[in-house]
C-alpha cells in the first residue's frame, strides 16, 4: 500500500468513525468521540492494532451496526484510587517501552479502576501509568497487554497491597 | 540611508545597492552592516539564530497535562505528561500518541508559558482539549483545541521536504523528568516552581527504520527527558519543524517521526472534526465549568 492509499484510508475511517460517534452518542446517551469508537471496534472485532481496522473498510452504517449493543460505559472506568510510591517497584530488568511520557518526576503511580473494562490479569488489578504495565495484585506478575514481562518481589507486592484501601483485593497467591 | 552617521564609510548609493542585493548575506557575514537603518522594514535582514527560533516557536509549544494526576497538593507543572505543538491554525496540536493513551479528552489540558503575537511575553495560558485523534499506525496524535487557542501560535512552518543527516536541530519542550523544571530542592520545598521550557540542540545523525512500524525515524544526538515526548524537532537551517519527538535516552540519542508523515493526518482530522466543532464549549465556557 502506498503512503497516499494509507492516507486516503485513514481519512475515510476518521470521517466514518466520527459520524458514527455522534449517532451512537445519541442512542447510548454516552458522550462519544472518535477515540471511543476506535477502542470499541478493537474490542468487538478482537483486533490488537488500530491499523488493522483500516483494512476492514468500515463505513458509518457498518460501525453503528457493529457497536449497536456495545456497552460504552466500559470505556469510562471510574478510578478507585491512585497509589503513589516513592521509588519504583518494577524490577530494573523488566522490558520497558522506550517512551518518555512522565507521570511524576519523583516516584511511581499505580491506578486502580472500578468497573475496569478489562478485568484481567486480576480483579482488580493496578495500571502503572508510567510504563503501561498491568500488575496482578494476587501474584505480583507484570503484564504488557496479555504478555507476561516479569514479576515484582513479594515484599513490594505486600507494600502496594497495604496501600490499596478502597477495594477488596484478590487473595495473595504463592 | 537615513538616521545617524555610521562608523564605516559606505556611500548612500553603495548602501542602497547592498541593501537591495546583498542585505541578507551581508547581515550574516559583516557584523557592522546590522547597524544600517532600512526605509523598508520588509527587506530588513532577519538573522535566524537559535535564540530567535526558540522565541518564535515558544508560543506554539504547550505542556500536556493529565488533570487526573493532580494530587491533593496540586502543584503547577506536576501533571505534565508530555509536550504538544500547534500544527494547524484551525485549532490542532500534534503530540505523541503514548502521551495521551488512555486519558479522556476532558481530563487533558494544554498550557503554554508564552503569549502569541502581537502581545508576546510570559504568562500561563491554559486551554482545553475538545477531542483526541490517535493515528492508527504511528505514535502520533492530534489534539483538537478551541479554534482561537491556535491563533497566532503556528509560528514555524511544518517542513514538507525530507531532512538530511547532518542538519542542526533544536528540540524544545517541557521535560518534567528533569530538575530544570522543578527547582524546589534547591530553593526549598515551599518555593515557587520553575517550569521553564527547555531547549536541547543536536544534529540529525541518522535515519533508521522503526522497530515496529514501516517508517524511517530521525535520530539525533541530543539528550532528552521524560515529558519531551511530542516536542517539535526544529531545523536551525530552515527554521521549520522537521520532526515530532517520540522517545530517547538521557545523554544518548532521540528519535522522531518526520513531520511530513503527519501532515495528511492533521488535514484528515480537521476535515472530520470541523463539522462537529460547534458542539464543544469554547475555552472560556470550559474554564467557567471547571
Amino acid at each position: 500500500m502506498t503512503a497516499d492509499d494509507l492516507s486516503r484510508q485513514i481519512a475515510a475511517f476518521l470521517k466514518a468513525a466520527t459520524v458514527a460517534a455522534d449517532q451512537l452518542a445519541n442512542s447510548s446517551g454516552v458522550p462519544l468521540e472518535y477515540v471511543h469508537i476506535e477502542e470499541a471496534l478493537l474490542k468487538t472485532l478482537e483486533l490488537d492494532e488500530s491499523i488493522d481496522l483500516l483494512s476492514k473498510h468500515l463505513g458509518t452504517d457498518e460501525i453503528v451496526s457493529l457497536l449497536a449493543d456495545f456497552d460504552f460505559r466500559r470505556l469510562f472506568p471510574e478510578t478507585i484510587e491512585d497509589v503513589r510510591l516513592d521509588s519504583s517497584i518494577i524490577p530494573s530488568k523488566t522490558a520497558r517501552q522506550l517512551i518518555e511520557v512522565t507521570v511524576r518526576a519523583d516516584g511511581e503511580v499505580w491506578r486502580i479502576h472500578k468497573n475496569d473494562p478489562d478485568p484481567w490479569p486480576s480483579n482488580p488489578h493496578a495500571h502503572n501509568l508510567q510504563s503501561g504495565l498491568k500488575l496482578h495484585l494476587g501474584t505480583g506478575e507484570l503484564f504488557r497487554k496479555k504478555r507476561s514481562v516479569g514479576k515484582i518481589s513479594r515484599k513490594d507486592l505486600e507494600l502496594i497491597r497495604t496501600k490499596i484501601t478502597k477495594c477488596q483485593l484478590p487473595p495473595l497467591q504463592a | 540611508m537615513k538616521g545617524k552617521p555610521h562608523e564605516f564609510s559606505l556611500s548612500q548609493e553603495c548602501a542602497k545597492l547592498a541593501r537591495k542585493h546583498f542585505a541578507r548575506r551581508l547581515s550574516h557575514t559583516w557584523h557592522g552592516f546590522e547597524q544600517l537603518e532600512y526605509d523598508d522594514e520588509r527587506i530588513r535582514p532577519k538573522l535566524i539564530t537559535k535564540t530567535s527560533l526558540v522565541a518564535d516557536a515558544l508560543p506554539g509549544i504547550a505542556m500536556v497535562e493529565d488533570l487526573t494526576l493532580a494530587g491533593s497538593r496540586r502543584t503547577v507543572g506536576e501533571d505534565i505528561v508530555g509536550t504538544a505543538f500547534a500544527a494547524d491554525i484551525r485549532g490542532y496540536y500534534l503530540t505523541a500518541k503514548h502521551v495521551i493513551n488512555g486519558v479522556q479528552a476532558g481530563a487533558l489540558r494544554l498550557q503554554t508559558n508564552f503569549q502569541a503575537p502581537p502581545q508576546k511575553g510570559y504568562g500561563m495560558y491554559p486551554f482545553s482539549v475538545q477531542a483526541v485523534y490517535p493515528h492508527p499506525q504511528l505514535d502520533v496524535a492530534v489534539l483538537a483545541v478551541p479554534a482561537n487557542a491556535a491563533k497566532g501560535r503556528v509560528s514555524l512552518p511544518l517542513q514538507r521536504e525530507d531532512v538530511s543527516v547532518g542538519t542542526d536541530i533544536l528540540l524544545v519542550g517541557y521535560p518534567s523528568g528533569t530538575d530544570l523544571i522543578f527547582c524546589d530542592e534547591i530553593l526549598g520545598p515551599k518555593s515557587s516552581k520553575s517550569f521553564s521550557p527547555v531547549a536541547f540542540n543536536g544534529i540529525i545523525c541518522a535515519r533508521v527504520p522503526d522497530d515496529i512500524r514501516p517508517i524511517e525515524l530521525l535520530v539525533y544526538d541530543s539528550t532528552t527527558f521524560g515529558g519531551n515526548s511530542g516536542a517539535p524537532v526544529i531545523s536551525v537551517e530552515s527554521g521549520s519543524i522537521v520532526g515530532l519527538h517520540l522517545r530517547g535516552l538521557e545523554n544518548h540519542v532521540g528519535y522522531a517521526v518526520p513531520i511530513q508523515k503527519c501532515l495528511a493526518f492533521v488535514d484528515a482530522v480537521a476535515e472530520a472534526h470541523e463539522p462537529r466543532r460547534q458542539q464543544y464549549p469554547s475555552n472560556s465556557e470550559h474554564k467557567a465549568r471547571r
